[in-house]
């Protein structure tokens, strides 16, 4: 018995010894190769409206495709509110679990699955219903349905991808609408209008013209109008007829900003008899001379059943080309020598001579 | 001297509004059905009327040319109005399956009234992208202008118009339209994908190694978005630096720099030189940009919830390489950093 105690004991030993002399290996900077043990790709519907009365239900489908060939995907669904993130069109997602609804929430009406799997390079439809209260009151309601597909969860950095699927829904009825205009003007942007801002004296030619809309309504925006361009003679240079071609939303609350081109490429192109790709919305350099212009908004807006409104506005800037200002400055400095030329070259003749009223001038002897 | 003047001249806008009150309201505003129009208005100028004039454009500025909502037809409705005398008593005279004239014997109409212009059997637009207008506008001949263009557009100082006004609408999406091609976004990330997203290479996740004040540690990943629809996407990134607990690595808020010896976590867009890793975007889509913060080569940034890379239409597929950067202090506490970033691909509205 007490060799069995002392075999096992030290067998103990051993294997324990064994154990903490293995080594803790550092992690090493590794990705596996070859494909991903569940996919990360996936292709949604990135928007849906619905008009919907008080007590209806709607039901609709949705698709997720799965763009991985090899590995299956898994998403789970979450329904959660969104604003606007700034004056552009990026959501500002409201991912906290325990968030308060918005007052313009859908989270209470919307009901969805909890997760669907999508096997490798195929597409799945899931249905959902919305359901709105027969209390509702009008007006505009908008949530976003989140998908999560299950990515990496190990590693010092694990990556997620989702995709979000915004859903506005509009409640008719009398609703409030109230647009204000509160800025408008050329505007200058590096990238179509994402950022930029707006000038007043433009050294280059600006290649849009953009306008501030706060919507403090009930109400999601889209407004529909057109632009008109003069210059500082009344000529009319150009009149921009999609003054919102992408029906842009502002959000309840929000001080939008539309941007359209004084001149694109498609507006171009169809110019000289071509056919444009609609993909291609990029402004093109306006032909334009220095000088002062004057942009002319008229923009309308309005919900079913309830009062057009109309905006209609103007405002000016100045388009001062560096090598205007020179030449400018050029003809200004010419012209100040000859007149200081011109006046010592005067007084110095009248230096040279008698002047007096009546008896005109007389040379001096 | 006038140049000077102008140049301290600030630019103003100001709001005028013309012909109001004016209304539309459609009964179904499914796609290409046959519903209920219902115009309300009231005539602002008193005086005679012998035609009421609607056209029904894509455009609601009635000096631009008239295009036709697809799909639209009116030449089949059917009339009724409510309201007082004198701002009734229309006879229906459609000219083309988007014009119809209400016509009578001239008139003075009351200023301030409303009146309710009602036409039955219209077929919707089938464009659901864009709202549509109908260009209203009365004048004393009974035969509406005599000076419209052909192109449906009037003059500006069009000498026959005595009011004008426009009212708007928009038909809506139709539930499971199995004949339409819905818009799509699409969106995959890994250690390397290619631009259509058609395949991904690697695992989710990556590990970094030991941290060293002596250098940073970085690694990389792809990205790529693409879609139809004409409000274009923005792809968000959310999650917490790297913290091992209650311990953290400071998240650089502005771009900033690699310096080892600092704690620092950061990433970007672009190809990097210092570190020498990441790549610029890739892929035939031009529209979209890249947010400044993450634009900067050699520069890095990171808070919570930005917007990394947006595109404000239709944008084909991209590739983005994210670079990742982590620094450390000497003196950092010991653990096993990590952290769990999610990308969000959204629609813009």
């Amino acid at each position: 018995m007490k060799r069995v105690t002392s075999f096992l004991s030290s067998a103990l030993a051993v294997l324990f010894v064994a154990v903490s002399v293995v080594p803790v290996s550092a992690a090493t900077n590794q990705t596996s190769s070859g494909g991903p043990s569940s996919s990360t790709g996936l292709s949604i519907q990135p928007r849906k409206n619905y008009v919907v009365n008080p007590g209806q239900t709607v039901t609709d489908r949705l698709q997720v495709g799965n763009l991985d060939e090899r590995a299956e995907l898994h998403v789970t669904f979450r329904v959660i509110d969104f604003t606007y993130g700034g004056q552009g069109g990026s959501p500002k997602l409201s991912l906290a679990q325990n968030a308060p609804p918005t007052p313009w929430s859908l989270r209470p009406f919307m009901k969805l699955p909890d997760s669907v799997t999508v096997p490798a390079g195929q597409t799945t439809q899931f249905s959902y219903s919305i359901s709105i209260p027969k209390n509702q009151g009008a007006g505009s309601y908008y949530s976003a349905i989140l998908y999560q597909a299950t990515g990496g969860n190990s590693g010092n950095v694990a990556l997620n991808a989702s995709g979000v699927s915004l859903v506005f829904v509009s409640v008719p009825g009398t609703v409030n609408e109230k647009l204000g205009l509160q800025k408008l003007g050329a505007y200058a942007s590096p990238n179509n209008g994402t950022t930029g801002q707006f000038v007043y004296i433009a050294t280059s030619a600006p290649e849009m013209i953009g306008y501030l809309l706060k919507n403090s309504g009930n109400v999601t925006e889209s407004p529909s109008g057109s632009i008109t361009l003069k210059d500082m003679f009344g000529r009319q240079v150009n009149t921009i007829g999609k003054t919102n071609g992408n029906q842009a939303l502002a959000l309840l609350g929000q001080a939008r900003l539309f941007t359209t081109c004084i001149e694109s490429k498609q507006t171009q192109v169809q110019s000289l008899g071509g056919t444009a790709n609609v993909t291609d919305t990029s402004c093109v350099k306006p032909h334009l001379f220095p000088g002062r212009y004057t942009v002319s908004l008229d923009a309308f807006y309005g919900q079913n059943g309830n009062q057009t409104h109309e905006i209609n506005a103007t405002a000016h800037f100045w388009y001062l080309p560096w090598w205007f200002i020179l030449a400018v400055i050029l003809v200004i400095a010419v012209l100040t020598v000859v007149i200081v030329w011109g006046k010592r070259r005067l007084a110095s003749v009248i230096r040279g001579t008698t002047y007096r009223t009546g008896f005109g001038i007389r040379r001096k002897r | 001297m006038l140049l000077c003047c102008g140049l301290f001249f600030g630019g103003h806008a100001t709001a005028v509004v013309r012909f109001e009150p004016r209304s539309l309201y459609i009964n179904s505003s499914v796609p290409g059905a046959a519903t209920t129009y219902k115009v309300t208005m009231a005539y602002t100028t008193q005086t005679a009327v012998g035609s009421l004039d609607m056209l029904f454009c894509m455009d609601p500025i009635p000096y631009d040319p008239c295009v036709a909502p697809p799909g639209l037809d009116v030449s089949g409705a059917q009339y009724s109005e409510s309201g007082s005398a004198p701002d009734t008593g229309y006879t229906l005279q459609t000219e083309s399956p988007n014009h119809i004239l209400l016509t009578r014997n001239p008139a003075v109409v009351v200023d301030g009234s409303q009146v309710t212009y009602t036409f039955d059997n219209v077929v919707n637009p089938t464009d659901t992208s864009h709202s549509f207008a109908i260009r209203l506008s009365d004048y004393a001949s009974p035969s509406g202008s005599a000076n419209m263009q052909p192109d449906g557009s009037i003059g500006v100082n069009d000498l026959d118009t005595i009011d004008l006004g426009s009212v708007l609408a928009q038909v809506g999406e139709g539930i499971e339209i199995e004949t339409q091609v819905p818009p799509y976004l699409t969106f995959c990330i890994n250690h390397t994908v290619e631009p259509d997203c058609s395949s991904t290479e690697g695992e989710a996740y990556t590990d970094l190694g030991t941290l060293d004040p002596s250098k940073p540690l970085t690694t990389t990943s792809q990205m790529a978005v693409a879609t139809n629809a004409i409000n274009g996407y923005s792809v968000s990134i959310n999650g917490i630096t790297m913290a091992a607990g209650t311990n953290v690595i400071n998240a650089l808020t502005v771009p900033t720099v690699s310096a080892p010896g600092n704690n620092q976590f950061g990433i970007n867009l672009r190809a990097n030189t210092s570190p020498n890793m990441g790549a610029d975007p890739d892929g035939a889509g031009s529209a979209a940009v890249i947010s400044p913060s993450y634009d900067v080569p050699n520069e890095f940034a990171y808070n919570d919830g930005d917007t990394l890379v947006s595109a404000d239409s239709v944008a084909i597929g991209k590739r983005f390489t994210i670079s990742y950067i982590v620094n450390s202090s000497p003196n950092i506490k010991p653990g096993v950093y990590t952290t769990t970033l999610t990308y969000f691909a959204i629609g813009n509205f």
